[in-house]
């Protein structure tokens, strides 16, 4: 994972760069590329942070390219990185029929004294239009952005308590274990802010994001909320990211610094 | 032409008595204050050194004088009036439109002299200069600057009457009217004045009302100081003379069409006024929403006073009568150049034609002329308008400017109206044909000169590519000459008469019936000089008569896109020079806005100062004239800018799609040879802090030797105007200006 990241970036930078020559906006004092680190941040209202259910403050580190292709648009690449925790309200039962006819129903039980630990790398590909008048990267804008989400989702060994009816005069109770899943979605965002230029180097960038997990609207679209129609452990924990995902895309506000690189 | 004075001296000089010398002496005064004017007119530049106020800003000038304020009522108000008149002040006294130790400022100086000759502590408080402004008008400001407009030297009779301009002036400046004024429209407004009549008019009113008694009080007062001195009394009646016919122009003279007539052009009577409209003047005139009291008032006000003992004992001139007049003609031939730059061409021709009738060989006036009339030739409707040369300019948005168009000659008075009448019922090729003629004359006087030159070329190209006139279409022959000559037809009656002569025959009664067809014959004399034809032909090479059709069927043209339409160029232009870039700051509290001035100025210095960043960054080359942080020897940078802001100010008076031309290019043309560049760049912004900040930018790029404009670019937006907004906006412009396409 972490080598397709790396190699996204290069490529992208790689081909970029040769493009500034060829520029159609004359850019910022002639620079068009901007390097920066930026900052996602909003309080966890509904879900927990990592580890903790405490009140806290959902964050989420990026490393920003972004290039000025036009007077006043810019082409942004990102990657990003946060960590949240995920908390499961329910318990559930997945029933299997095996091959004697019988069915078979296993419970899981979540343990709510530890969330689950979401941590996602996400890439951004989008464009960033700012508001007529001035060139880029000065003043109002608004920013589009497409952002894959490659998520891991971890569990502890306390996390899941599990009664199996194998028997039932004599169910199974136990500790379903430390494991973790990797689920990969998508994001759209819509961002508004401004950004400031000091000292004709630094790019001071704030804001405020607005985003939508598509994959969690079709789920609670198609009425998948109902656990017991999913089929898997998997499945359950892969609509709770979605969900948990969505709920952190929602809104966040914005802080990042750059510099204007060449 | 041998002058009179000139004359006489050689035939004198050989019986040397002393009244043959006292003749000689005499004449030779008479001649020297006119010889200067015979030939030819330099217009007049300051020099010197530059004073203190030049060098300064106006926020530093503002701080020393709150500084002396101390602990007055209405202290707010004492700092915001300060702010704002020094602000403006230094606005005039940097924007070339201010003579610095020239004969006129000179002159007016020692009148000043003269006046507080008794007060030399008062006197050393007082600065007075000569303004370049067409307007009859002198006005002060507070801390003592007095400024005379040269269209006012030129209406003046007498010395006495501008020592009593001059202190009217005076006594508005150390009566501080302006800030009275000020501190009253504030009590107005906060209903504590004492002028708050019943009536919401009469409020309204009140201000009006005010500055008309200070107005009176300056009249009294500067009468007062008239008296203390030894200039006339009486001669100030005239004084009011001039302010009530001020709009008349400064002398009445018969203006005739024969001017412009020669052996072979005739214009015909139509384009003579019968009669012209009697002066009117009316000197009581309602003045209810005027600064001043009407005429008639002011001399009831005055005339009581006008009476002295010692009369006989007083003066109209004290200084000198000689350099009065010097200075009366100079600010006469000042006043037709300012004329041509506020484009108003109408009184140009009067005025050059005025003085032309007493400097008839002066080449200065002659180009004035050609000028007024060439431009007034561009405006007028060419008669097939599918072939008039378009000029498309730059990025395609223009800059607005009102088309000209010649007065309504009914509305003048006097003399003058008759230049109205005919400029107006001339159509495009006579008033072509008639500037040609008198333009090529002047050239053939002075062949050497190069703008004369120019400006034939101009009307030569304008009668070929905007009117289709060849040279075959003007006749070599005069009318008589061809009543005269058997008609082409009738060579031989014993051949058959062919086709064409029978055309050829028909066409030349129909051309000897038209009356008024003066155009087709304007040229007969001129069409007999080799170097005439030579250059109508070189310029007419290459370019044959439109086909008839063109007139009906019009090609399409395809529309460009909006791609194109928006398009900016890539000028690839390797050197600018930079005018002082402008700035203003706003600050709107949504009832009105006000000048923030410390701001503003800061925030011209910081447009001036990235616009040279944004250059050096991209390796563009630039001569910058500006006229901030001058030293005290920057006198040739100082009447740069002055001929610069004459330039850029008369050029963007005449519009993205005029074709009139900018009287100045004489200078620009040297310039340039000097600067090493033709192109010219200005900058500036306009932002208003209200609830949203807002920013107005432009930058222009003009040719200065086809007074193109280049580039043309507005931006509007919402924002800080910070040094990275200026940065970005300039930094595009300036990239478009110095990048080439590829």
């Amino acid at each position: 994972m972490r080598f397709k990241e790396i190699f996204s970036v290069c490529i992208s930078a790689i081909t970029l760069w040769p493009l500034s020559a060829l520029a159609q906006s004359p850019g910022y004092l002639g620079k068009h590329v901007t390097l920066g680190y930026s900052n996602n941040f909003f309080p966890a209202l509904i879900g927990p942070v990592a580890k903790s259910y405490n009140k806290g403050l959902n964050s989420t580190h990026g490393l920003n390219f972004e290039y000025t292709i036009k007077n006043r648009t810019n082409f942004c690449f990102s990657f990003q990185r946060f960590r949240t925790g995920v908390n499961i309200n329910h318990t559930f039962i997945q029933s299997k029929v095996d091959s004697f006819g019988n069915t078979r129903n296993t419970t899981y039980n979540f343990d709510s004294k530890e969330p689950l630990l979401l941590q996602t790398n996400g890439l951004c590909f989008g464009f960033k239009f700012f508001d007529p008048g001035v060139l880029a990267p000065v003043g109002k804008y608004r920013k589009f952005e497409l952002v894959l989400l490659f998520s891991k989702l971890t569990y502890g060994g306390k996390s899941f308590i599990i009664f199996d009816n194998y028997t039932n005069a004599n169910p199974i109770k136990g500790k379903i274990g430390t494991g973790e899943y990797k689920f990969n979605s998508f994001a759209l965002t819509y961002s508004l802010g401004r950004q400031r230029v000091l000292f004709d180097l630094l790019v001071l960038d704030y804001g405020i994001q607005f985003g939508v997990v598509p994959a969690a609207l079709v789920a609670t679209l198609n009425m998948e909320s109902d656990y017991s129609s999913l089929s898997t452990l998997e499945s359950v924990l892969r609509q709770e990211t979605n969900r948990r995902l969505f709920r952190y895309e929602t809104i966040n506000l914005h802080i990042g610094l750059g510099f204007l690189a060449f | 032409m041998k002058d009179p004075g000139v004359f006489l001296f050689y035939n004198m000089r050989l019986q040397f008595t002393p009244q043959a010398l006292f003749i000689i002496l005499f004449c030779f005064l008479i001649n020297y204050s006119n010889a200067q004017f015979e030939l030819d007119y330099k217009p007049v530049i300051s020099s010197g050194t530059l004073p203190a106020e030049f060098l300064s800003t106006a926020q530093s000038m503002s701080e020393k004088d709150i500084s002396r304020l101390g602990d007055i009522k209405y202290k707010s108000a004492n700092e915001d009036f300060l702010k704002s008149n020094n602000y403006f002040l230094h606005e005039l006294l940097l924007s070339g439109d201010v003579l610095l130790n020239d004969p006129l400022s000179q002159y007016v100086n020692k009148v000043m002299d003269e006046l507080l000759k008794g007060d030399p502590s008062v006197r050393s408080t007082i600065k007075v200069f000569v303004t370049r402004s067409p307007d009859v008008n002198a006005f002060a400001f507070d801390n003592g600057y007095i400024f005379v407009n040269i269209g006012l030297l030129a209406q003046l009779e007498n010395e006495a009457q501008l020592a009593y301009v001059l202190s009217h002036e005076l006594t508005h400046a150390l009566k501080k009217h302006s800030l009275s004024q000020y501190i009253e429209n504030i009590k107005l407004k906060e209903g504590t004045s004492d002028y708050e009549g019943g009536t919401a008019k009469e409020r309204r009113l009140a201000r009006y009302r005010f500055s008309k008694e200070h107005e009176s009080e300056a009249d009294l007062e500067g009468l007062k100081m008239m008296k203390a001195t030894k200039y006339s009394i009486k001669a100030i009646r005239g004084a009011f003379d001039v302010l009530q016919y001020s709009y008349l122009p400064f002398e009445l003279v018969e203006f005739r069409k024969s001017f412009f007539e020669d052996e072979f052009l005739t214009l015909p009577d139509t384009l003579n006024l019968k009669k012209v409209s009697d002066i009117k003047a009316n000197d009581d005139y309602d003045d209810t929403k005027s600064t001043h009291p009407n005429i008639r008032k002011r001399r009831g006000t005055i005339d009581p006073e006008l009476v002295v003992d010692d009369e006989n004992n007083r003066k109209k001139f004290l200084v000198s009568e000689a350099d009065f007049k010097k200075i009366r003609e100079t600010s006469r031939f000042e006043l037709c150049r300012l004329y041509l730059v506020e484009r108003d061409y109408m009184n140009a021709i009067y005025a050059s034609y005025i003085l032309l009738q007493k400097y008839k060989d002066n080449i200065y006036l002659k180009k004035i002329m050609g000028k007024a009339l060439y431009n007034v030739m561009v405006t007028k409707p060419i008669p097939d308008q599918s072939f008039t040369p378009s000029i498309s300019i730059g990025a395609g948005r223009s800059s607005s400017s009102k088309q000209y168009s010649i007065p309504d000659y009914s509305n003048i008075e006097g003399p003058s109206q008759r230049v109205y009448y005919m400029m107006e019922n001339m159509n495009s090729v006579e008033l072509n044909v008639m500037a040609l003629s008198y333009v090529y004359k002047a050239y053939k006087q002075y062949p050497e000169d190069k703008a004369l030159s120019v400006l034939t070329d101009s009307l030569i190209s304008h009668l070929v590519y905007s009117n289709n006139l060849y040279l075959n279409d003007f006749s070599r022959k005069t009318k008589t000459e061809l009543k005269a000559a058997p008609l082409s037809a009738s060579v031989d009656l014993e051949q058959e008469e062919s086709k064409y002569t029978s055309i050829k025959r028909d066409q030349q009664k129909a051309e000897l019936e038209t009356a008024d067809n003066f155009s087709k014959y304007a040229l007969v004399g001129l069409l007999k000089e080799q170097d005439f034809v030579s250059r109508y032909s070189r310029i007419s090479k290459g370019h044959t008569k439109k086909p008839f059709t063109e007139s009906y069927a019009k090609p399409v043209q395809k529309k460009p896109s909006k791609n194109e339409e928006e398009k900016v160029p890539y000028l690839g232009i390797k050197k600018v020079i930079f005018l002082d870039p402008y700035y203003l700051k706003l600050k709107d509290d949504g009832e009105k806005k006000t000048v923030k001035y410390y701001e503003t100025e800061v925030h011209q210095q910081l447009l001036g100062t990235v616009q040279k960043e944004c250059a050096d960054k991209l390796h563009l080359e630039y001569m910058d004239v500006s006229v901030r942080n001058l030293q005290q020897n920057d006198l040739e940078k100082f009447n740069q800018n002055a001929l610069f802001n004459d330039w850029v100010e008369e050029r963007l008076k005449h519009g993205n799609k005029s074709r009139e031309l900018v009287t100045s290019y004489e200078f620009i043309e040297e310039f340039i040879k000097t600067a090493g560049t033709k192109y010219v760049a200005w900058s500036g912004i306009s932002n208003s802090k209200g609830k949203v900040e807002r920013n107005n930018y432009f930058f222009i790029l003009m040719d200065l030797e086809t007074g193109k404009q280049v580039k043309y670019q507005t931006e509007e937006n919402k924002g800080r105007d910070d040094k990275a907004m200026l940065n970005s906006l300039l930094y595009e412009s300036l990239s478009h200006v110095v990048k080439t396409a590829n």
